[in-house]
């Protein structure tokens, strides 16, 4: 394409994507946005509450000091998502939520935040992986989860 | 009314287990069903975290934990078994309370006893009834049970056979020709007044599994008062 400007249209700085940058960046910066979108694009559709379960339960999983989730702390996840978060995919464009029925559906994400977040899943298993290596068996239980010692829930412990 | 049928009718309870994960995990599956309880896999984007383990009841959130946590539902680690290492419902094996379980083996059910006890001795008043299975069970717990007579206001009543010796200083000693005495592993606390503390483990031995038991544990006031008053008014 010849356009008679002096620079190619790759380096010019269109507003129109860079606001489209701002905005998925944005929307990728929460964790539980995140696991929103990565658990509905999966499945496409969820309720509320199973997304609370979901989001609450994860974001446990994904911490090194991980704790048991009480239905309390349940409840503030789905506080916060209902009012905080949903509200902000809805505004991306990335989910729609159904607030008399309680159920948000996968809308269309940008494919920018699709591969950021993609990108993010890929660093964290790779990060998953090297911790274990350094750990030498993982963390607590991972080597068991890896079924490297037998019968890693029998009582062999005791 | 029987100590048998109060555990079968724990045993109708609709706890079911939800395990998050990538892959479907076979071996936790097994050992959840083995226990008695249901088990549904919903599969989950792997970021390398492992996934986690939900417990509802009746469709009720209950609780959740990693899933590479998820083995102290069953087998409490040396943390959970430290006295007062972790306060009551924190303990994972209570997403559990409240189903009956099979399989729990001795150390299992001593976890859950020193939770009791434990609570006991804190609320510092209210009625504690234990009932043991065999007499060195009850020889290696008398001083733990002395302890509580001795620092507390506890009223402390003892269930066993009626040929055990048996003398346990400062707690009513119930020596019961009843069958069903030093069959069960019992423990029971009214909760000193605050039904918040009412807690109970009631567990028998299993004809097929030898070290093995059948029973469940519970902090429901109302289950725990109708053990109590069954025991008080029985024996």
């Amino acid at each position: 394409m010849v356009d008679g400007g002096s620079s190619p249209p790759d380096d010019a700085v269109d507003p129109e994507q860079s606001r489209e940058a701002d905005a998925a960046f944005a929307v990728a910066a929460d964790e539980r946005r995140r696991l929103v979108i990565h658990y509905l694009r999966d499945r496409k559709t969820a309720p509320l509450d199973e997304l609370a379960t979901v989001v609450s339960g994860w974001t446990q999983a994904r911490g090194s000091d991980a704790k048991m989730v009480t239905p309390d702390e349940r409840e503030r996840v789905r506080m916060a998502l209902h009012h905080v978060h949903l509200p902000r995919l809805v505004d991306a464009g990335a989910v729609s939520y159904d607030r008399d029925a309680g159920v948000v559906t996968l809308d269309a994400p940008s494919d920018l935040l699709v591969s950021i977040l993609e990108r993010s899943l890929a660093d964290e298993r790779r990060w998953a992986r090297e911790r274990a290596r350094a750990d030498g068996v993982g963390r607590d239980g991972r080597r068991d989860l890896d079924g490297r010692r037998g019968d890693p829930w029998g009582d062999d412990d005791a | 009314m029987t100590l048998r049928a109060f555990v079968e009718e724990v045993a109708d309870g609709s706890r079911s287990i939800t395990v998050y994960a990538p892959e479907r995990d076979d071996t936790l599956a097994r050992h959840f069903e083995t226990r008695g309880a249901t088990v549904d896999h919903e599969p989950l984007p792997d970021d390398g975290s492992g996934g986690f383990v939900v417990v509802a009841d009746d469709g009720e959130f209950v609780g959740s934990l990693p899933r590479r946590d998820a083995r102290r539902l069953f087998s409490p680690d040396a943390s959970d078994l430290e006295l007062g290492s972790e306060t009551g419902v924190e303990l994972p094996m209570n997403l559990l309370a409240d189903t009956t379980f099979v399989a729990f083996d001795r150390r299992k059910l001593l976890a859950a006893s020193r939770e009791i006890e434990d609570r006991a001795y804190r609320q510092g008043r209210g009625t504690l009834r234990v009932g043991f299975q065999s007499q060195s069970a009850l020889a290696s717990q008398r001083e733990g049970y002395e302890m509580l007579t001795r620092e507390t206001d506890l009223d402390v009543h003892v269930y066993v056979s009626a040929d055990w010796d048996s003398a346990v200083p400062g707690a009513t000693v119930h020596a019961e020709a009843a069958e069903e005495i030093g069959q069960f592993w019992l423990v029971v606390f009214d909760g000193g007044g605050d039904d918040r503390q009412a807690c109970a483990l009631l567990a028998e031995a299993t004809d097929d599994e030898p070290g093995s038991f059948r029973g469940f544990w519970t902090y429901d006031p109302g289950r725990v008062a109708a053990l109590d008053s069954y025991l008080a008014e029985t024996y």
